[in-house]
């Protein structure tokens, strides 16, 4: 081949005959070339040697896809381009051997893809067209290409989430100047980037869109939306590749990265050695995760936040976390580093926001966060990762800040067991938690105490709580206590755990309204009443293992138990007369010192356990009394007899009446005449208590008392004792018939019927009296005894003399005990107004 | 003295005094609350000893208390109605007042608020003087239980409760005392009273407690067998056999016990259980299937 010819093949491809003899040293081509041509200078090296007229200068645009030039050099270039120190980057200098022939063909190759990532290595052959320019390029004026240029502020694009929205990012093509074609926007990697023609909304501009010259003069404005994470960074090409009188024209690229950023929120944690797992991405913005406003006492749990490694994986730019609020001067949230999830004194706050500047590992960043501020809506609080200076919107997640507030318990109170004469319950006691309401230590929050099982199911306490914001959902839960330090009296003992399979109390949620429970005191010991925000699904309140939010009621459920009765009675009753000539029939005295001096001694050994390790958290605010009811209708009976009509005699008995008022005879009898008595039924309270029934010992017999509580090992042991010694004054018995003169009293029946109540209530204000504190209406009863006093007796009118028909006693008839003690309420003991007393009148209308 | 379940009244009371009522100035009775009936009015009491504690006046003095004396309408006693509402107030009659001592105004002393107990004297002055001439002596539990003895014919049941609060903890420290003192429960000459308090002393402080052993309560079930069984003390026998015994022998901690414990060598006594009607309950017991 000559060396023309040799040339003139160059000349068809100088572009490519450059990069392959560089870039590719072995291959066909470049042996070619180093057959025909020896080298005279590389780029960037010396021109060592002296030019010579048919010197062949290679010369390309490094960086584009450009065919290049081919010049033979004259004698009038190669004083030009000897005088360069070296010869530039992106010539060659060549020259070429003498001979006679080729020794093999040409290698034909396909033509370059244009959209070949790699423009500089992407070397490829075309089947030349030879070109041999007529004159030196360097006095050659040459028409300059239209320029095409793709600009962006960043090269960067984040996935959009369905819940996130971040801004499309701007892309701009243009030509430098009008020509004669298009230009074609292409994009590499399908799929990761769509392209729009507006910033919101709008047409979508698909890879391969053809702009004219006029609207790449103009410049063309596209916008950038991520769709897919990227591989690797700028791994998406966008090009713009002009055509200009049918021919290939310069082409411009951008590369970009498609980034998408992960940020989670977690749940509560469901055991401790295990870290929470993440919400579902269709919660963790609704409803995403609740936290309680933290409190100066750190009460309150911290939710997790981790941000996972961004794809791709090895972008590197800065992450920023922003509470969505974070530039309020009051965020709802504030974050705190990784080793902080227990709130504590001197930990310090990230605030709302916080950059993260190191590349993510794998393993991902974790932060935790508290509530700062309530919400005033569900979910409008919360956080976003972006990248800094860029976008915010990148991921997000949903918070909401509850407060709970207004903790009460409504104890109902033991009903009467006869519902009469107004004897109706008052309003329940209202137990609300004190201001130290988040605090489990009961010396801090001063537990309410139950006597256990005097809670009856069909009249529950009833638990009541506020929570803002409104829509929060709350569940309830109950613990039993532990943690409890030494000095407030510690956890139960084990004794008290052991006495109930069940972990703790019956609390059962209002259907319809969580915000209300009822709970029952079928257990023992402490424990920790609370409403509490599920934020982990499994619906119980995780002790110990993290802390949703919450608040808490602390319980004390007392139970008694009875170790022994000794009750005995003492004396019988007598029918005797005063010095001063007056019947009275007494029975003994209400000495409860003197009990032998009674006509009975109810006395019963009762052991009480409330909680902590010594069984007697709050022992104090536990109270006991003996409650006597009268259970039969009748007392004595007297019998008048007129010796002029001795048959039949006339009975007078007392009874128990309502309407008193309505006895218009000379004693305050009932006469013939009168209205009948309104017998009120037994049971009939037996107190001459002040306002009788009407709460704590007021429905006991005066002289009950707790003679002493001793500690035991766990828990007290009580003596509760009372006396009573039923009997009638002078002027009851004696006389004559109220109505009939002549009739003189000749007979007298003794015939009462008891049954006393061993009865537990507590009082939270430490009185043993009524005070209207709870819960000094809610009763239960550990013994009942039922006690008997008969005796009958005649009278001589003529001689005064008391003759002793029957023998009179005094008898316990039976005992029954409910141990430990059960509710009133459901038995027969009457604890409620009226007292019986009051209530008694003979009746002489017969 | 110990922790016990069991008080005295003489030792508990800050003032004891015995006064005589020397006046009576009452209103009639007059409506109170419904089914209530109240007088008030004066008392002139006259002091006759003050037998604990100190007051403002000398016995012989006479002083004049406000009264509110309150009852039901009906006449009917079924509860406490205040310290004047079950004692005669007639001119003449003796009362001995245990009050707590906190004033020496008499006045103030015999109230609701300060007087826990006002009972007719004749039924306590002879326990009180026992006890109180023993307390001025400084007995050793020894001695009062020798004493006790010697007063037993004499003693009641305040006498007897001052006693066992005394020397509760020797007795119960020591077997022989402790026989000692079950020797007067079980005697007897030893009025019922007394016995019943002895025993019902002992008895609550051993299931109270349930800290003694066995010994001491296996002395303690025969001393109630005894006394239970006498002829002369029937009143005895339905509470103690009755409700006493089982909660005794049967008082699972520190331990159940069984009848040949109990009865041991005591044949006799152990028979005479078992023929007796009241304590068919027990035969079980006795025959050793409990």
């Amino acid at each position: 081949m000559e060396t023309d010819d040799t040339v003139a093949l160059l000349a068809a491809a100088p572009a490519t005959a450059y990069r392959e003899y560089l870039y590719r040293p072995r291959g066909e081509f470049a042996h070619w070339i180093g057959d025909q041509f020896e080298i005279v200078a590389r780029p960037g090296q010396p021109i060592g040697q002296t030019l010579q007229e048919g010197d062949v200068l290679l010369k390309i645009t490094l960086g584009y896809m450009r065919p290049g030039r081919c010049t033979t050099l004259t004698a009038g270039d190669l004083e030009r381009v000897a005088s360069q120190p070296t010869l530039p980057y992106g010539q060659l200098l060549l020259r070429p051997r003498r001979r006679v022939e080729m020794s093999e063909p040409l290698p034909v190759e396909p033509v370059v893809d244009i959209d070949e990532p790699n423009p500089d290595r992407g070397a490829a052959f075309v089947q030349p067209t030879i070109t041999v320019p007529d004159s030196s390029v360097f006095d050659e004026p040459q028409p300059t290409p239209p320029q095409p240029t793709i600009t962006t502020k960043e090269a960067l694009v984040l996935v959009r989430k369905p819940y996130t929205n971040p801004a499309r990012r701007r892309v701009v093509l243009k030509a430098s100047h009008a020509f004669n074609g298009s230009g074609a926007f292409t994009v590499s990697k399908p799929g990761l980037i769509q392209f729009f023609d507006a910033a919101t909304a709008g047409k979508a501009v698909v890879s391969g869109t053809t702009f004219t010259s006029d609207q790449l003069i103009a410049g063309v404005t596209i916008f950038a939306e991520g769709v897919k994470a990227s591989d690797d960074v700028d791994d998406v090409v966008l090009r713009l590749s002009l055509t200009v009188d049918g021919t290939r024209g310069q082409s411009a690229m951008q590369k970009m990265t498609v980034v998408e950023l992960f940020l989670d929120i977690h749940q509560s944690r469901t055991s401790r050695g295990t870290l929470p797992a993440p919400l579902a991405v269709a919660q963790k913005l609704n409803p995403g995760r609740f936290v309680h406003l933290q409190d100066a006492g750190f009460h309150h749990g911290r939710a997790m936040i981790t941000v996972r490694q961004p794809k791709p994986a090895d972008f590197s730019g800065t992450l920023e976390l922003n509470a969505l609020d974070a530039t309020s001067p009051n965020p709802r949230v504030r974050l705190f580093g990784a080793t902080d999830e227990i709130a504590a004194a001197g930990q310090v706050s990230l605030g709302a926001t916080t950059k993260i500047t190191k590349r993510i590992p794998p393993a991902d960043v974790r932060f935790w966060v508290e509530g700062a501020q309530v919400s005033a809506a569900q979910h409008d609080s919360g956080f976003q990762l972006g990248i800094e200076g860029i976008e915010h919107d990148g991921d997000r997640v949903g918070l909401t800040v509850v407060q709970f507030s207004n903790l009460q318990a409504a104890i109902p109170g033991t009903p009467p067991h006869k519902p009469r004469l107004l004897n109706q319950l008052p309003a329940p006691h209202v137990f609300t938690v004190g201001p130290n309401g988040f605090d489990e230590d009961p010396m801090l929050n001063p537990p309410l105490p139950l006597v256990e099982n005097s809670v009856v199911g069909s009249a529950p306490v009833l638990l009541t709580v506020t929570i803002t914001p409104a829509g929060t959902p709350v569940r309830w839960s109950a613990q039993r206590a532990s943690g409890i330090t030494a000095a407030s009296g510690g956890d139960d003992a084990a004794s008290i755990v052991a006495l109930h399979a069940a972990k703790a109390p019956t609390i059962r949620r209002t259907p319809g309204n969580d915000r209300q429970a009822t709970l029952l005191a079928n257990n023992t010991g402490t424990f920790h009443v609370r409403p509490f925000v599920d934020c982990n699904g499994n619906d119980i309140f995780d002790h110990h293992i993290d802390r949703e939010p919450n608040m808490v009621l602390n319980l004390v459920l007392g139970r008694a138990t009875l170790f022994k009765d000794h009750s005995r009675q003492h004396h019988d009753p007598q029918l005797v007369r005063t010095a001063s000539g007056e019947i009275i029939s007494p029975s003994g005295t209400f000495d409860i010192a003197h009990p032998e001096h009674a006509a009975i001694h109810m006395n019963a050994e009762v052991d009480v356990v409330t909680g902590g390790a010594d069984g007697r958290r709050v022992i104090g605010q536990f109270f006991a009394g003996w409650f006597n009811n009268i259970v039969a209708p009748r007392l004595w009976t007297l019998t008048y007899t007129d010796p002029g009509h001795p048959v039949p005699p006339h009975a007078v008995p007392f009874v128990f009446c309502s309407n008193a008022a309505d006895a218009h005879g000379p004693g305050g009898e009932f006469i013939p005449g009168d209205l009948p008595p309104k017998i009120v039924d037994p049971p009939i309270l037996d107190s001459a208590r002040p306002h009788p029934g009407t709460g704590g010992d007021s429905a006991a017999l005066v002289h009950s008392q707790i003679r002493n509580r001793t500690p035991r090992a766990v828990g007290e042991r009580w003596i509760v004792e009372a006396v009573d010694s039923p009997g009638t004054r002078p002027g009851a018995i004696g006389g004559t018939h109220p109505v009939i003169a002549a009739a003189q009293l000749t007979g007298v029946v003794t015939q009462l019927r008891f049954a006393c109540h061993l009865t537990l209530w507590t009082n939270l204000n430490k009185q043993s009296a009524p005070t209207g504190h709870p819960a000094d209406r809610q009763y239960a009863v550990l013994e009942r005894i039922n006690w008997q006093m008969d005796g009958q007796w005649t009278i001589n009118p003529a001689t005064g003399a008391i003759t002793q028909v029957t023998t009179p006693a005094t008898s316990i008839t039976s005992k029954a005990t409910t141990s430990p003690a059960i509710a009133v309420a459901g038995t027969t003991e009457e604890v409620r107004p009226p007292a019986a007393v009051p209530l008694g009148r003979k009746d002489a209308q017969s | 003295m110990t922790e016990t379940p069991v008080v005295s009244e003489i030792l508990q009371a800050g003032l004891i005094v015995h006064v005589r009522i020397a006046a009576e100035d009452l209103s009639s009775w007059e409506a109170e609350d419904v089914g209530y009936q109240r007088r008030g009015g004066t008392l002139t009491v006259q002091v006759v000893d003050v037998l604990k504690g100190r007051l403002d006046v000398a016995s012989g003095a006479t002083v004049d208390l406000e009264i509110n004396e309150r009852g039901s309408a009906s006449g009917l006693v079924f509860d406490f109605y205040g310290i004047w509402a079950h004692v005669p107030t007639v001119p003449g009659t003796e009362l001995v007042a245990f009050c707590d001592g906190t004033g020496t105004d008499l006045a103030e002393q015999l109230t609701d608020e300060h007087c826990e107990q006002l009972v007719e004297a004749a039924t306590v002055l002879e326990d009180l003087h026992l006890a109180l001439a023993l307390d001025t002596q400084r007995l050793t539990a020894d001695q009062l239980i020798e004493e006790a003895s010697r007063l037993r014919a004499r003693g009641g049941a305040l006498f007897a409760r001052y006693v066992w609060v005394n020397i509760r903890n020797a007795v119960v420290e020591s077997a022989d005392r402790f026989a000692a003192l079950m020797r007067i429960a079980e005697d007897p000459q030893t009025t019922t009273a007394a016995q019943d308090a002895y025993l019902m002393a002992a008895y609550e402080d051993a299931t109270f407690t349930e800290s003694w052993p066995a010994e001491l309560r296996e002395r303690l079930a025969r001393a109630m067998f005894r006394a239970a069984l006498d002829p002369a003390t029937p009143e005895l026998r339905e509470p103690v056999l009755g409700t006493l015994i089982p909660n005794l022998i049967e008082a699972a901690v520190p331990e159940r016990l069984s009848a040949h414990e109990v009865f041991g060598s005591q044949a006799d006594l152990a028979e005479q259980v078992r023929s007796a009607p009241e304590a068919a309950h027990l035969h079980a017991w006795l025959e050793g299937d409990e």
